[in-house]
């Protein structure tokens, strides 16, 4: 019996030991609300980007006046912009070499002008990065342990004298950094936040058919993985060593990096930018105390009404991509290896769907992927979305609030077997492809509505894979069939289904579930 | 760890809050898992648990460790961030998270969230708001009855007793639908 079960059985016994009599039944009926616990689509990805704002944020915070001694505040400002500038010189010049020793020593390396110098794909030998199998929560790859994102609360018990009283969403801070409004979307699901729109989604099951022509695939493709500068950081020990501003001597310690920085533009409509040497990532987010937000200082329905986004404030799309535009250009960030920009509209599907609009959020930030391209083709996050450079708009002010997945394109390609039986990989996308569907029993009131598959091309699914501790970011070819016409009577958030080629990567069954009230061993009551 | 916990909150609210990644990591899934169980809707989960982090990152200050876990704080701000957000959209005042809402109107769902819960929603809709939710924090949450007390500002007993009358209760229901369906095969 689960250890869990077990302690959860106990506290019932401690308060009424004829629950025994039932130990049978109740294991069954606890397994059974167990099973029933829903996946609850953990999505890594928005939890780095969540994490580096925080991140941004908590470094404002802290260089607020009266958080500490500020001459003390002020030297270490002082000295990690001397560092950065230093990490940002080493970090130049060591991806500038990465390319030339790729360049001279790699006969099948492609190299070409990209964001920190070129874009390198080095060859490596096959199956290199590992056998790629689904773990069992079917969203990582194999050598997948902790996310690095659980673990904590715990059971144990502690005494407390009166219970927290703990801030309301209402209370929340007119300074709110990451505010779900300004949430910028991951991988293309929404636009900027469409939480709580009433929209009134049907009881649809969703079955898929291809119909599409014929195609081949190869017996062999290239996954890519992205290299990352994990555990080498930037040497700071000569600069630091020689300081002791204070608050501790950094000569005291040894072997120092740097792993990240923040820099803040202190000036109105000013950014911040995090800068992360570990993963070669550079992140710009608004610098919130430099912003000005009509809705802050709202205290009123009335107030927030006045000033709450609508529909005729949202601007026409080729001027949310030609804001953006025009901020990567003003900024020299090249767009060489990413595609044309999408602007994100899925909150448009749910507006329209919405009974009533006068109470429908609006986003007051909209978000433009520019979708990344390797070797030539297109990148897609696992629930089929173009994926790469977003660059997030604030429609009030016409500005460009953030931008991510501003990353070095440095990759190791390794070739892996493919599946090549055509029919397989359609009946995998007629299952649902890479997540499947859930087919369920008991749901007699469900409308069934059948979504055609056209013909797929081979693009590329970025995947997270954990191994060992550490994150990496594969990027795993994969057949793409596009919905043919996507489904307007219900939010639905896919645009394509995707079914990754390599081997062990989708499940030959979709997930079965087993509705509580008909288990497959019944308990029976004694 | 929880010493560990502690020794972080403290640096974080004497001002070096970039330590609360540390706290980020610690808790991140355990509240959006939270809330995601409340909601049934992914992006909405994103939305809150985002503005649930954003607040205690400010608000930490307020936080005062003689009176409970930081754990137990970051869930009771997960727990008014969804009431609220249910509130502030529906009309109806008692709404407190998605399983007060009816499965079939008026609210952004999960697909395959809402097929799986079909079922399950039909015994745990059943029982009072307060039970349902024990039950979920203790089986699904994975939280101690000391904890869920905590949470919910009510007595460790309470949560104990509450929760045994409604795991009694869909006991009680589990042999209904059981003997029907024997009855149904039988005849």
């Amino acid at each position: 019996m689960n250890q869990d079960i077990k302690k959860i059985l106990e506290d019932l016994y401690q308060l009424d030991s004829s629950f025994k009599q039932h130990e049978e039944a109740l294991v069954s009926l606890i397994e059974n609300i167990l099973k029933s616990k829903p996946d609850t689509k953990f999505d890594a990805a928005f939890a780095a980007q969540l994490r580096q704002q925080l991140q941004a944020k908590a470094t404002v915070l802290s260089q607020k006046p009266g958080f500490s001694s500020l001459n003390a505040m002020q030297k270490i400002v002082y000295l990690f912009a001397g560092i950065a500038a230093i990490a940002l010189i080493v970090f130049t010049v060591k991806n500038n070499n990465v390319v030339k020793n790729s360049t001279l020593s790699q006969n099948n390396s492609s190299t070409t002008r990209s964001l920190f110098g070129d874009q390198t794909i080095h060859k490596v030998g096959s199956n290199s990065f590992g056998s790629l199998v689904l773990t069992d929560n079917g969203g990582t790859l194999s050598g997948a342990g902790a996310t690095g994102m659980g673990g904590g609360g715990g059971n144990k018990p502690q005494t407390m004298a009166a219970p927290q009283t703990a801030p309301s969403a209402t209370e929340s801070s007119p300074n709110s950094a990451v505010s779900p409004k300004m949430m910028a979307p991951i991988g293309g699901m929404g636009g900027g936040g469409v939480a709580g729109m009433p929209i009134m989604p049907p009881n649809i099951q969703y079955t898929y058919k291809y119909a599409g022509g014929d195609f081949t695939v190869p017996d062999q493709v290239t996954v890519y993985k992205k290299n990352s500068m994990t555990g080498s950081g930037v040497s700071a020990a000569d600069v630091l060593k020689s300081l002791n501003f204070g608050l501790v001597d950094m000569g005291t310690f040894s072997n120092l990096t740097v792993q990240s920085f923040n820099l803040a533009e202190n000036k109105q409509y000013g950014y911040m930018f995090y800068v992360d040497l570990s993963n070669n990532n550079i992140s710009i987010n608004q610098n919130w105390y430099q912003w000005p937000d009509p809705m802050r200082d709202c205290q009123t329905d009335a107030c927030y009404q006045q000033n709450r986004v609508k529909i005729s404030d949202i601007p026409a799309d080729s001027e949310v991509v030609s804001i953006a535009d025009s901020f990567l250009k003003d900024h020299n960030i090249s767009t060489d290896h990413f595609g044309k920009p999408v602007v994100q509209n899925q909150w448009r599907q749910s507006y329209e769907a919405a009974a009533d609009k006068s109470q429908f959020y609006i986003p007051d930030v909209i978000s433009v992927v520019y979708p990344l391209q390797i070797d030539g083709k297109t990148v897609y996050d696992e629930a089929g979305n173009e994926t790469g450079l977003m660059v997030s708009v604030n429609i009030r002010f016409k500005k460009v609030t953030d931008l991510s997945n501003l990353s070095s394109l440095s990759f190791d390609a390794s070739d892996y077997g493919a599946i090549t039986g055509t029919k397989e990989l359609i009946s995998q996308a007629e299952n649902g492809g890479y997540h499947g569907v859930i087919n369920y029993y008991g749901s007699s009131l469900a409308e069934r509505k059948t979504i055609e598959l056209d013909t797929p091309s081979i693009q590329l699914i970025a995947m997270y894979q954990y191994t060992d501790g550490q994150t990496g970011m594969l990027y795993v070819p994969s057949l793409v069939f596009p919905i043919k016409e996507i489904p307007k009577d219900q939010y639905f958030y896919k645009q394509n289904i995707i079914v990754p080629l390599v081997k062990g990567l989708v499940n030959d069954n979709p997930v079965q579930i087993m509705p509580m009230g008909t288990p497959a061993e019944p308990p029976i009551m004694k | 760890m929880e010493k560990d916990i502690a020794a972080i909150v403290k640096q974080c609210q004497q001002g070096n809050s970039e330590q609360f990644t540390l706290l980020f990591d610690e808790y991140y899934k355990k509240i959006y898992d939270f809330i995601y169980f409340r909601t049934h809707h992914k992006e909405t989960a994103e939305d809150i648990v985002s503005l649930v982090f954003t607040k205690s990152l400010e608000n930490i200050k307020t936080f005062n460790p003689s009176k409970g876990k930081f754990s137990t704080w970051l869930y009771q701000i997960a727990r008014n961030s969804i009431i609220d957000h249910y509130r502030a959209f529906k009309e109806t005042s008692n709404i407190e998270d998605a399983w007060d809402i009816s499965s079939n109107v008026n609210i952004e769902r999960d697909t395959d969230t809402k097929a799986k819960l079909e079922k399950v929603q039909e015994f745990l809709k059943t029982l009072p708001r307060q039970q349902r939710d024990i039950v979920i924090m203790r089986v699904w949450d994975g939280l101690s009855h000391k904890e869920i007390a905590e949470i919910l500002q009510i007595s460790e007993a309470n949560s104990k007793m509450s929760f045994s009358r409604a795991i009694s209760k869909i006991n009680k229901e589990v042999a209904i639908v059981i003997f029907t369906l024997v009855i149904n095969k039988l005849f």
